[in-house]
């Protein structure tokens, strides 16, 4: 008998695949499809409400733009970028928020990791404790801005008030009113505000390092010392790289803080850049340069960033 | 069923995107039988702006009157949607005067000089305003907004302090220091420290906050030399009366008399003088109402002319109304100034329980507190703020170079020549339409 079955089902076989498989293309795109639309409002949002303005931002600090006093932008190339450093203000502000910077970055990671060292070794511990520290997080800056006056003022304040009370009233100031002390006073609410966060990022590097290890480097004879800087610091890279990145950009963005407690003041002791990107859109009205400055301070922010990145991976390496 | 989902995936999507763009657009523009005032927040308790439309609606049932806060004390907020034809404002108020210089100058603003004028029901010619308070709002030769109030930097004193310390006539009014030298001799007496040296009560109190610097400097200058402008028409940064004024400024906070909190906290002084603190504060006048309220009478706190100022005057700032030329409620909105803002009751109302000045010399007849005729007086001789292109440079500029001198960062030559080398570098021509 003539058995010839294999090439008609292998004939049909392969139609099926082929049906099957402009089906399923067919389905894919549609699914693509689909999937476009459901995410096209996010899109025209993120354009519409990001992309554009930073586009358009971009165009106006390559121009000579007052929105008060000009009737169009005029194009000057790079020349807002190459004047700012010739402003002495801009000067100014780049400094100090430097130094804020390097008063808080430091103090934040400290902080963070002692405070974080101690809850998980149980010397100090509840989860009421660690709300308690986490809640300066929730408070708006603007509120502990003002709080903070009141705590700093050198008639009515709790700080002078508590140095007193240990016999350390000689040192009482009006700590915003004085031109040495009126930056780091901003500093130290800053600090305040989020060592909480700094507190449960560095825990959770911390619950997450394997206790064998410590173990094994406490059999091998390590002291509290080693421990830490041979098994913790190396241990919480990621964590490191995460918290100076977020320290980075909220010490260089810093602004409600100073505008709400010190305008600048006294003199111009605690202006700060974003400040006076602020006090150049919106009260002198040159949006030009003001567009300049604050893609400058991005600038800053992202190079500082890959760097800490960087200098964290190959370290890992 | 794939074909049943993959459409529902998609028209929740499309969905979505309608609902998004149905939110666009701009806001539908109410009929011009609607007025839509907006009032910087620190005003709405110290004018009766409620009560003011609650009878104007009274008075007319056909128009509806709604009020809201300003999102921004000096209503900048309203300078880009302004430019771009939009409004939700159709009488903006608040404590603007000269700050509405960019909306002068981007021409978003009605001229007024058509309510300057008497109906035969109420009479706005110009005479019938304080001068400087209707002065503020004119660029060129027209007006821009109508002021329903005012205030001048006074020097407000705690009543029984100033009798402690001897310094009162026979009848207990304080007497007025006639020089800066007695000023300085004030602060002297009035001063009171602890016996570990710490200042109890501050003899004197100057502001120098980020938004009183400029206003503290040129009521001195006016006060001293009747003026604070130069011959040139920019501001004075080199007469003896500059020196002599920012001389005295340094040396009562140098020697202790006086206090430098002001330079950080703009409300130190105030409640300072409310706490019994403080024995005198140069500023707003009306800080006496405050302070006879937290001290506990009439009788504790009064105000009395700083050296110089009941003849040359002092610092005047008008607290205005704008009507905004996108606006549909333009008429409406100078009937309502006229019925309203300009009604004695309804600013006699504000002087009597917040000090503020009415604005229409006839609206000071009645007031039962005898300081403002005083004040008035003086009112009428002041200046207010320039309107220089660049004003708001200068007055940052101002701020940061007075207060490093008076905390002793700076000597006085280093400020003044790096006041007059930053203010040579600024456009102090003035703001034209």
């Amino acid at each position: 008998m003539f058995n010839a079955p294999h090439p008609p089902v292998r004939a049909v076989s392969k139609l099926n695949t082929i049906k099957e498989r402009t089906a399923s293309v067919h389905n894919r795109r549609r699914e693509a499809l689909a999937g476009y639309l459901l995410i096209l409002p996010a899109l025209v949002l993120f354009i519409g409400f990001l992309g554009y303005p930073l586009a358009y931002s971009f165009y106006l600090s390559l121009t000579k733009y007052n929105f008060v006093y000009s009737n169009t932008p005029t194009w000057i190339g790079l020349d807002n970028y190459i004047k700012m450093f010739s402003d002495p203000q801009f000067r100014v502000a780049l400094l100090h928020t430097g130094q804020f910077t390097l008063m808080f970055l430091p103090a934040l990671m400290l902080l963070g990791l002692g405070i974080a060292s101690l809850i998980q070794s149980h010397a100090i511990g509840g989860n009421i404790l660690q709300g308690v520290i986490f809640l300066p997080v929730v408070v708006p800056l603007s509120i502990a801005g003002v709080m903070f006056i009141w705590l700093y003022s050198g008639n009515f304040g709790l700080v002078n008030f508590l140095l007193n009370k240990v016999g350390l009233g000689y040192i009482g100031r009006a700590w915003l009113n004085s031109p040495e002390t009126a930056l780091p006073a901003i500093a130290i609410v800053n600090l305040w505000k989020y060592t909480g966060l700094s507190v449960v990022l560095f825990l959770a590097g911390l619950l997450a390092i394997p206790s064998e290890l410590y173990e094994a480097a406490r059999i091998d004879g390590a002291n509290a010392f080693q421990l830490l800087i041979y098994i913790t610091i190396p241990n919480l890279k990621e964590t490191f790289a995460l918290v100076t990145v977020w320290g980075l950009i909220e010490s260089w963005k810093v602004f409600a803080l100073p505008f709400v407690m010190t305008r600048g003041g006294p003199g111009d002791s605690t202006q700060v850049l974003y400040l006076y990107i602020y006090e150049m859109a919106f009260k002198y009205y040159d949006v030009g340069k003001a567009a300049a400055m604050a893609f400058f301070l991005a600038l800053i922010i992202l190079l500082l960033s890959l760097l800490t990145i960087r200098l964290m991976q190959t370290e890992s390496q | 069923m794939n074909n049943r989902f993959t459409f529902m995936k998609v028209a929740s999507a499309l969905a979505l995107f309608a609902m998004l763009l149905s939110a666009c657009g701009p806001a539908k523009t109410p009929a011009s039988t609607t007025l839509r005032i907006t009032i910087d927040s620190w005003l709405i308790k110290k004018w009766p702006i409620d009560r003011a439309a609650q009878r104007f609606m009274a008075d007319h049932p056909e128009f509806k009157i709604t009020v809201a806060p300003n999102a921004d004390d000096y209503g900048n907020n309203w300078l880009l949607p302004w430019s771009q034809g939009q409004t939700e404002s159709d009488l903006m108020c608040g404590s603007m005067d000269t700050t509405i210089s960019p909306f002068v100058a981007k021409d978003l603003l009605v001229p007024l000089d058509d309510m300057l004028v008497d109906d035969g029901k109420i009479n706005l010619e110009p005479d019938q305003f304080v001068t400087p308070l209707l002065e503020a709002s004119k660029y060129g030769d027209h007006y821009y907004a109508m002021p329903f109030m005012g205030e001048v930097y006074y020097l407000t004193v705690n009543t029984d302090m100033m009798k402690a310390a001897g310094l009162t006539d026979a009848d207990g009014k304080p007497i007025p220091p006639k020089s800066l030298n007695d000023v300085y001799e004030y602060a002297k007496k009035l001063t009171v420290k602890d016996a570990t040296g710490a200042v109890q009560v501050w003899g004197l109190h100057l502001n120098w906050a980020w938004n009183s610097a400029a206003i503290t400097y040129m009521a001195l200058l006016q006060a001293q030399g009747g003026g604070y402008l130069d011959a040139n028409g920019a501001m004075d940064f080199s007469s003896q009366a500059a020196l002599d004024v920012m001389t005295f400024a340094r040396k009562v906070v140098a020697d202790g008399y006086a206090s430098s909190a002001t330079v950080t906290d703009e409300n130190a002084d105030r409640n300072d003088m409310k706490a019994g603190k403080a024995a005198m504060i140069l500023t707003f006048h009306s800080r006496f109402k405050e302070a006879q309220l937290a001290l506990g009478g009439t009788d504790k706190a009064t105000v009395m002319p700083w050296p110089g100022s009941d003849e040359n005057g002092s610092n005047a700032q008008a607290i205005v109304c704008v009507i905004p030329k996108i606006s549909p409620a333009i008429d409406l909105a100078k009937q309502f100034i006229r019925e309203q803002m300009m009604d004695k009751d309804n600013q006699q109302w504000s002087a009597n329980q917040y000090g503020k000045l009415p604005s229409l010399k006839r609206n000071f007849e009645g007031l039962p507190d005898p300081e403002y005729q005083m004040v008035l007086q003086a009112l009428d001789k002041s200046g207010f703020g320039p309107k220089f292109v660049q004003f708001n440079e200068l007055d940052k500029l101002l701020q940061q170079e007075t207060q490093k001198y008076i905390l002793g960062q700076q000597d006085l030559n280093t400020m003044f020549a790096n006041l007059l080398a930053g203010s040579s570098q600024l456009d102090l021509t003035l703001v034209s339409k």
